[in-house]
């Protein structure tokens, strides 16, 4: 079949009909058509709204409401895996009799797969699972006994949670009764399950229980045992390290092979040769803004295709701005310009002939360095996904604009793609509008749910918990979504690559994480290339490193954020609640991120360590360090972006906390030496490896960082406004009405205001109203959380 | 105040230095059709091959283990990729700023005659800056000993052995390459003087010339009067190596046989047979078009 035809055939089959109109309507439209919100508070060369304004569903009108079973619902089988007839067989089996629009439900109960089997989400059908996620879950005991086989706790509730159900108990006493286990018998108030400690003994601590009625677990995966590197096995203490390179549970992809996968035929970014020779060149310059390009030719690209779009960095060796090790980067040659315009790709590699400078090595090993990840041909981190809405001669017209300056000029050669297997030239389209819904995903060593070559596909209303490498993980995926789920403690939480909640990989586009609860994590997340995601409403917060983890929980690493590679740009920030609003230079530069109406509170709400038991609290100092003795919590900061992020722009933000913020209690306005502050609300172009130096680029009044009408509890008031621009700041950049977790009614009667952050108002922060509602502030996802119940909104 | 700015850097650094975490492929089982071609492909003379480099596609394509590592008080498998490199990335995420000592180079030939040493403290340490073009490899420094053979070889001439190694700069004392050490010498060594190797003969070391902190290939055919030494891609025929120095249920060790070695180790093999002229220069070709 064409190329042309597969095209028309797929959006013909795999969309909803009223969304064929949509998808090819004029850019700039999904949620805000007719205006651009950023007008007047906003540098342009900051501007994504047309793109911020599609990301998630939004162009298809949302998540679908799907009500269609496909076959009977697939009960678990309590076989043992991995043998024919399993759980992975079965679900496998029922996505593939299914069609698109279809839904697979799941049954309640535990299914189990091995570590050696994975479940392919390969067509556009929603994998549902059972009742609804309102069960105990984390529960507080109140004590109970052990005899040296089992141990029982009780807990206040009638729920009887079902033997075989996976559990995670922690802050016991004696601590032999710590880590993840399994029920083995249960009664309406009380839980017992096998232990390792020997002895009579009395034990209280807290169960985490699945939320939802369906749970899908590695019967054999991760642990919470706190191990370096994670422990695996059917129980604790397990048999030692996971694998590394292991599957997540659930892959969401247009192929049910991992790794088959390509572009315009060549193997994936990171596999040799790392360079794609059959890409279509650009035959001009296309500018932040532009829907069409010109190519040298237009074959193999149709209507209705996502391809990608990349271009070299062209780096040449400058001085590097931090200059400690009197060291070079490499980096384009407008890297250091001290306008922002016009938007382009003008990153900064991190490779530094001063090894120990974030371990970019020789400058000789440039070359493979820029693409050894995996996440962009060598060089090329500037990239982007877009929809084609139509083909002319030499031309190619896209849905909706460029973020970001593409150039055939120079060396930067920019190209198109088309996807593929890895091994041919055949064209594979995207899966698109495949959905996982309401279940709990446990026990995954290697990540969760990964989307690869996705397009409108969603989690939602999922419950993650003991995880390592991820929840979700978006590689090359576009327009999808991440909502109202419960991003929940990961269980090795090292300084590996394991510890990040989600991930925003290769080129992922316009994608929208938000109202999530993003919790217990060594980084909420990281955005590694691509652009124009929106990470909006969620409740981030309390990531540390575990006890023996060679760090310790008093580190305070990045909450909200778009980086940990270079390339990311044009990232959407609103309305969230986080420990910090950050982005790392540690791999790179990433650039021209927005972050809007967020609450940057500059520390972390007090929590248990999980790993140690040890009570943290930032406002007191009380943290521990890796070997488990008491250290300072830090480096403390509202907003921190760290060298070489240039042209970020931060608007209408609250930072700091009231009452402790202040200069009373040590902290600064500005700063930008880590190691001597004890709390600053901006801590500014800050360094990893020598404390001591800065990024001159990033300190005092500086045209490399946009501040606009945020609202700060160091000084209380706004000392921000840019001279030039309207104080008059809108709701949204990329909503133009009040999302519907906003509007709800919760069943404590709460209402909760939209936009919940508004600097210029008093008191900047909202609480709900409503008689019966105790919760704390307007933001739903902090609220269900606080209430123990994170997936009904109190 | 100062011990806790001490103790953060630290503590970032363990943040930070490792390799970033590369994107899942890279970490799991490598895919086809990637195109590579070992060594051990353009000549299929190889009875057992270890080190750094992938022998043969068919090992690289399938996974197959590289080495072993521990670091931080745990060891790690470490498999190649489809590419013919080891997992740096895994290897990277599992060691993070823990030294890397590496304990086995794995037999890719599959005769299961693995390389090992006898633990961390007598290990070479894999190194990412070998050479003056910065190659990964095995770097000896003071106290490491050789690396054995886990099955004994008995194989009367002819027979050949190769080794891609480089010797750190000014150190002039002889630095074994690859040989058995029961019989006390070493087929191919390092010499006593500056920017030389040595072939035992029997009774002499014949030298020739190789820069020192340089990888050189280095292709020993041990077949009496048709002996071949082969450096680098030159062929030196009219060698008579030692026609006595058979293995008689002997192991093969690599580096530090006989007298400290400064260096790195990159990739050896193995052939009970003697290999040809086209052959060695074949195998020449694929690992110099690797870049050693």
């Amino acid at each position: 079949m064409s190329k042309i035809l597969a095209g028309l055939l797929l959006l013909l089959l795999s969309l909803p009909q009223p969304a064929h109109a949509l998808l090819f309507r004029a850019a700039g439209g999904g949620n805000n058509a007719n205006s651009d919100p950023t007008v007047g508070v906003l540098p342009s060369y900051n501007d994504a709204s047309a793109n911020w304004a599609n990301a998630g569903l939004a162009v298809v009108g949302g998540i679908p409401s799907r009500s269609t079973q496909c076959g009977s619902t697939v009960e678990p089988s309590g076989l043992i895996p991995p043998q024919t007839g399993d759980d992975a067989d079965n679900i496998n089996a029922a996505i593939s009799a299914c069609t698109a629009g279809d839904v697979v439900l799941l049954g309640s109960g535990i299914f189990n797969l091995d570590v050696s089997e994975y479940i392919e989400l390969d067509k556009g059908v929603t994998l549902r699972g059972s009742g609804t996620c309102d069960l105990t879950g984390l529960v507080a005991t109140t004590g109970g006994s052990g005899n040296g086989t089992t141990a029982t706790l009780t807990f206040s509730g009638s729920e009887v949670i079902p033997v075989g159900t996976p559990i995670a108990v922690t802050n016991v006493t004696p601590t032999g009764y710590n880590g993840s286990a399994m029920v083995t018998a249960s009664s309406a108030g009380s839980v017992s399950f096998a232990n390792a400690t020997t002895g009579s003994q009395t034990v209280a601590g807290t169960i985490r229980s699945p939320y939802c009625p369906t749970v899908l677990q590695y019967y054999n995966g991760l642990l919470e045992t706190w191990e370096a590197s994670g422990y695996c096995g059917v129980s604790a203490p397990g048999t030692g390290n996971c694998s590394n390179s292991g599957y997540p549970l659930i892959v969401m992809a247009p192929e049910a092979d991992l790794y088959n996968f390509g572009w315009s035929g060549c193997l994936l970014p990171g596999t040799s040769p790392g360079t794609c020779s059959s890409g279509t060149a650009l035959t001009a310059d296309a500018a932040q803004g532009q829907t069409t390009i010109s190519v040298a030719s237009t074959t193999n690209f149709a209507p209705g295709e996502w391809i990608l779009i990349d271009e070299a960095v062209d780096s040449e060796q400058i001085t590097d701005p931090v200059t400690a090790c009197d060291d070079e980067v490499w980096a384009a040659s407008d890297a250091t310009s001290s306008s922002g315009s016009p938007a382009d790709g003008r990153f900064i590699w991190p490779t530094s002939t001063c090894v120990s400078d974030n371990g970019g090595g020789n400058p000789a090993d440039f070359s493979s360095f820029t693409c050894s990840a995996g996440y962009n041909y060598c060089d090329r981190a500037n990239e982007e996904l877009h929809l084609i809405k139509s083909v002319g001669s030499g031309t190619i017209t896209f849905d909706d604009p460029l973020t970001d300056a593409f150039r055939e000029s120079n060396s930067h050669d920019a190209q198109i793609y088309y996807p593929t297997p890895q091994s041919s030239d055949t064209y594979l389209p995207f899966l698109q509008e495949a959905g996982l819904e309401n279940m709990t995903i446990t026990r995954t060593p290697s990540g969760a749910v990964r989307m690869i070559f996705c397009a409108y596909c969603w989690v939602k209303g999922v419950d993650f918990i003991g995880w390592a490498g991820g929840t979700v993980n978006m590689i090359y995926t576009a327009r999808s979504e991440v909502t109202d789920s419960y991003l929940d403690t990961g269980w090795d939480l090292e300084s590996s690559g394991a510890e990040y909640a989600i991930s925003f990989d290769n080129a992922a586009t316009e994608n929208l994480m938000d109202n999530n609860i993003d919790i217990f994590n060594g980084k909420g997340m990281v955005g590694r290339t691509g652009a124009a995601n929106v990470v909006a409403y969620n409740y981030q917060d309390d990531q540390f490193y575990m006890e023996g983890s060679g760090i310790g929980d008093y580190w305070i690493d990045v909450g909200t954020a778009g980086s940990h590679w270079t390339g990311a740009h044009h990232y959407l920030f609103e309305g969230n609640r986080s420990s910090n609003c950050d982005n790392d230079n540690t791999w790179g530069s990433d650039i021209y991120d927005t972050y809007f109406r967020n609450w940057c509170v500059g520390l972390r709400t007090p929590f248990i360590d999980p790993s140690s038991g040890w009570a943290v609290d930032d406002a007191t100092n009380h943290c521990q360090d890796y070997a488990g003795d008491q250290f300072d919590c830090g480096p403390l900061r509202s907003g921190g972006l760290m060298a070489w992020q240039y042209w970020e722009a931060y608007v209408g933000n609250v930072m700091g906390l009231s009452g402790t913020t202040t200069s009373a209690n040590g902290w600064d306005y500005s700063a930008s030496n880590f190691s001597v502050q004890t709390g600053a609300i901006w801590l500014l172009g800050w360094n990893a490896t020598t404390a001591a130096d800065t990024d001159p680029n990033l300190t005092g009044e500086t045209p490399y960082l946009f501040r606009h009408g945020n609202y700060d509890y160091y000084n209380d008031a706004i000392v921000d406004w840019t001279t030039g621009y309207s104080h008059n700041l809108p709701n949204s950049f990329y909503l133009s009405s009040e999302p519907s977790y906003f509007s709800t009614v919760g069943t404590s009667g709460c209402i909760y205001p939209w936009p919940w952050i508004s600097s210029t108002s008093s008191p900047p922060v909202l609480s709900p109203s409503g008689s019966g509602c105790s919760a704390d502030t307007a933001l739903p996802a902090k609220a269900r959380y606080d209430a123990g119940t994170p997936f009904v909104q109190p | 105040m100062i011990i806790r700015a001490l103790f953060v850097v630290a503590a970032f650094l363990a943040t930070t230095v490792a390799l970033p975490q590369a994107q899942a492929w890279l970490a799991q089982s490598a895919p086809s059709g990637s195109g590579y071609t070992g060594p051990c492909d353009a000549a299929s003379v190889c009875s057992s091959a270890w080190g750094l480099v992938a022998a043969t596609a068919s090992y690289a394509s399938s996974g197959g283990s590289a080495f072993e590592v521990s670091c931080g008080g745990t060891d790690y498998t470490i498999d190649f990729l489809s590419t013919g490199a080891p997992d740096y990335a895994a290897q990277s995420s599992d060691c993070g700023d823990n030294t890397p000592y590496l304990l086995t180079f794995y037999d890719q030939i599959g005769s299961n005659n693995i390389i090992t040493t006898i633990g961390t403290s007598t290990a070479a340490v894999l190194s990412s800056s070998c050479g003056t073009t910065g190659k990964y490899g095995g770097y000896w420094s003071s106290g490491d000993e050789d690396y054995t053979s886990s099955s004994t070889i008995t194989q009367a001439q002819p027979l050949t052995m190769a080794v891609v190694m480089d010797r750190t700069t000014n150190v002039t004392s002889t630095q074994a390459a690859i040989g058995n050490r029961e019989i006390g010498s070493p087929f191919i060594q390092f010499a006593d003087s500056a920017n030389t190797i040595a072939i035992w003969d029997g009774t002499n070391y014949p030298n020739f010339t190789a820069d020192d902190n340089e990888l050189h290939i280095l292709q020993a055919v041990i077949n009496g009067g048709s002996s071949i030494v082969a450096i680098d891609g030159t062929n030196n025929t009219g060698v008579s190596l030692d026609d006595t120095a058979d293995f008689s249920g002997d192991p093969l060790n690599i580096g530090s046989i006989g007298g400290q070695f400064y260096g790195c180790f990159a990739f050896g093999y193995f052939a009970a047979s003697a290999v040809s002229t086209a052959n060695l220069t074949a195998i020449y070709d694929n690992l110099s078009g690797q870049g050693y």
